[in-house]
């Protein structure tokens, strides 16, 4: 049976075109990148975890849903991780359940681009959507950022090479440039690369915006981030030159030393180059739904991620009420993760405290996370294996179909699995 | 022996990415792909062209696969996201909420040590 238009569920451009053809003995995925390929041939994989587990050895169902329960129950302090590759329906029911446990839940984007977030509640969000970049962009401008591994349609769907409304020649009509500090294979097919010293992305915003307002820039800035005040002068040209200009900010903006503060400095400099002509930022941000987290939360609690209902109302601190830092404090007592690698993605420091706490998890396949855990409910694969929503990286929500069911009858969705644990915290 | 001081930098590439979404994280392909440090050539020949590097930061150590790779300038090094770069990230988040993942100082040496297959780091918990 053929599935046309499917939403690969891997990257923020939770890519809109893919093709399934699969039956009970063959599969083939046509439109997907390596990443979305090898997500989609879990639903055939030997690997997948289609029982739960209780301390290593299968269980029943409803068994499983009750210790998770009384896990969370029995905690002062529990932590409800809600992954970014599933629906924003569950993550509704985990950030309600934190609420009703008095708990704190988090996401993806308190690793990933929390800092971005950060940045944008300071200076704003200058945003667009894609649709906009491919039918208006002149100039691209990747900092910190390499779609070309990260988001591997980036650039052939919307941002580089398609033709649009306005860009007719598609890539011939475009300029691109990146500012990194490897010359990634994104670096090799620009039309500008510039090389950057690491966490030195803070002072070249700032330059830039002096560039752009026509203020002198320091002759020695070059010493001391490798980008001299001729290069700096060039792109401030280049990007008042351009009639749409976006700089998708990676992060290499977010993560690196000053994080939040390079986030702000880049939005302030897109403010400035707004004076002048047309100029959006963007984030690569890494999953199909991280962004709808930060959706969901902020219309839930009025904030985005690291929300703390202790205090019976919602806290947000970055820093005080957000995985790492929780887990770096040893102050959680219980864990529950949804679709998350926390294991290979956490500090080793935090994640040896995690493997001391009891910990529930919700996932497709044995990992590190599900060695840690002391419940493992087997996942459901959104936008294949039920229906849902997810928020593409500039924010626009996409209706993702079901075209197959899961290979067991005792959930139907991530959403389903925690709405039963939920009703059991409940009684 | 010799050892060099480094900046760390920690990303995604796309094969790391296709081994975890693939659900092959216990898989010997994870270690191929993830367990790995990029150094630029000149750095590269300074450790004498080794097979494997032991690399240390403040938070602790990790013997990795060498690759020589011409994206890197001299000074820095690349290890793709995963269990081996995380033994080195500090879980200091700058009151973020996001550890240190790229820009940690670093040193660089040979090794002889075995490198770890992704059970085996987690086994030790």
């Amino acid at each position: 049976m053929i599935y046309e238009n499917i939403t690969c569920s891997v990257c923020g451009m939770a890519c809109e075109d893919i093709l399934v053809d699969i039956d009970d003995d063959h599969m083939n995925v046509e439109n997907a990148c390596l990443m979305g390929n090898a997500k989609l041939e879990e639903l055939r994989s030997p690997h997948r975890i289609k029982e739960p587990y209780i301390d290593g050895k299968v269980a029943e169902w409803n068994e499983a849903i009750k210790m998770s329960a009384d896990i969370l129950k029995d905690a002062t302090r529990p932590l409800l991780f809600i992954g970014s590759e599933t629906s924003t329906e569950a993550m509704h029911v985990g950030i309600e359940m934190a609420q009703y446990l008095g708990g704190v839940v988090d996401s993806n984007a308190t690793i990933c681009h929390g800092p971005t977030v950060m940045g944008s509640q300071d200076a704003g969000k200058p945003s667009c959507t894609l649709g906009e970049v491919k039918n208006r962009a002149d100039l691209v401008i990747c900092w910190g950022s390499n779609p070309t591994e990260s988001h591997p349609r980036h650039l052939s769907n919307f941002t580089l090479f398609p033709k649009g409304y306005f860009i007719r020649k598609g890539r011939m009509d475009r300029k691109l440039v990146v500012i990194d500090p490897r010359r990634t294979k994104t670096a090799d097919i620009a039309d500008l690369y510039i090389r950057i010293k690491p966490g030195y992305d803070y002072v070249v915003f700032n330059a830039l915006s002096a560039a752009v307002r026509g203020q002198e820039v320091d002759e020695n800035i070059g010493d001391m981030t490798d980008v001299s005040k001729d290069q700096i002068e060039e792109l401030a040209d280049i990007m008042k030159g351009a009639n749409f200009g976006v700089i998708f900010a990676g992060l290499g903006v977010a993560s690196s030393v000053r994080k939040n503060n390079n986030v702000r400095a880049v939005e302030l400099l897109v403010r400035e180059l707004n004076r002048y002509t047309k100029f959006s930022l963007l984030a690569n941000r890494g999953h199909c739904n991280v962004a709808g987290f930060n959706q969901v939360c902020t219309w839930m609690t009025g904030f985005p991620f690291g929300v703390d209902f202790s205090r019976g109302y919602a806290y947000y601190n970055p820093g005080e009420t957000t995985t790492v830092d929780l887990l770096d404090r040893e102050e959680v007592d219980a864990l529950l993760v949804v679709g998350a690698a926390l294991a290979s993605h956490l500090p080793r420091k935090v994640v040896k405290y995690m493997a001391k706490i009891p910990t529930v998890c919700i996932d497709l396949s044995h990992c590190p996370m599900t060695m840690l855990s002391n419940v493992v409910l087997p996942g459901v694969m959104d936008g294949a294996e039920c229906e849902g929503t997810f928020y593409r990286i500039d924010d626009v929500p996409l209706r993702v179909k079901k075209f197959i069911d899961p290979p067991f009858n005792f959930t139907t969705s991530n959403e389903d699995t925690l709405k039963q644990i939920y009703t059991e915290v409940k009684k | 022996m010799t050892k060099i001081h480094v900046n760390l930098n920690t990303a995604s590439t796309i094969r790391q990415g296709m081994v975890i979404k693939g659900g092959r994280k216990l898989s010997d392909d994870y270690r191929t792909e993830a367990a790995c440090c990029w150094l630029n050539t000149n750095d590269y020949e300074r450790l004498l062209v080794p097979e494997k590097v032991k690399v240390s930061t403040s938070e602790g150590d990790v013997t990795v696969f060498a690759r020589e790779d011409d994206s890197m300038y001299e000074g820095e090094i690349f290890i793709p996201r995963g269990p081996w770069a995380n033994v080195l990230i500090s879980s200091d988040t700058l009151c973020t909420g996001s550890p240190y993942y790229k820009g940690m100082d670093a040193t660089v040496e040979c090794s002889d040590e075995e490198v770890l297959g992704c059970k085996e780091l987690f086994e030790e918990l």
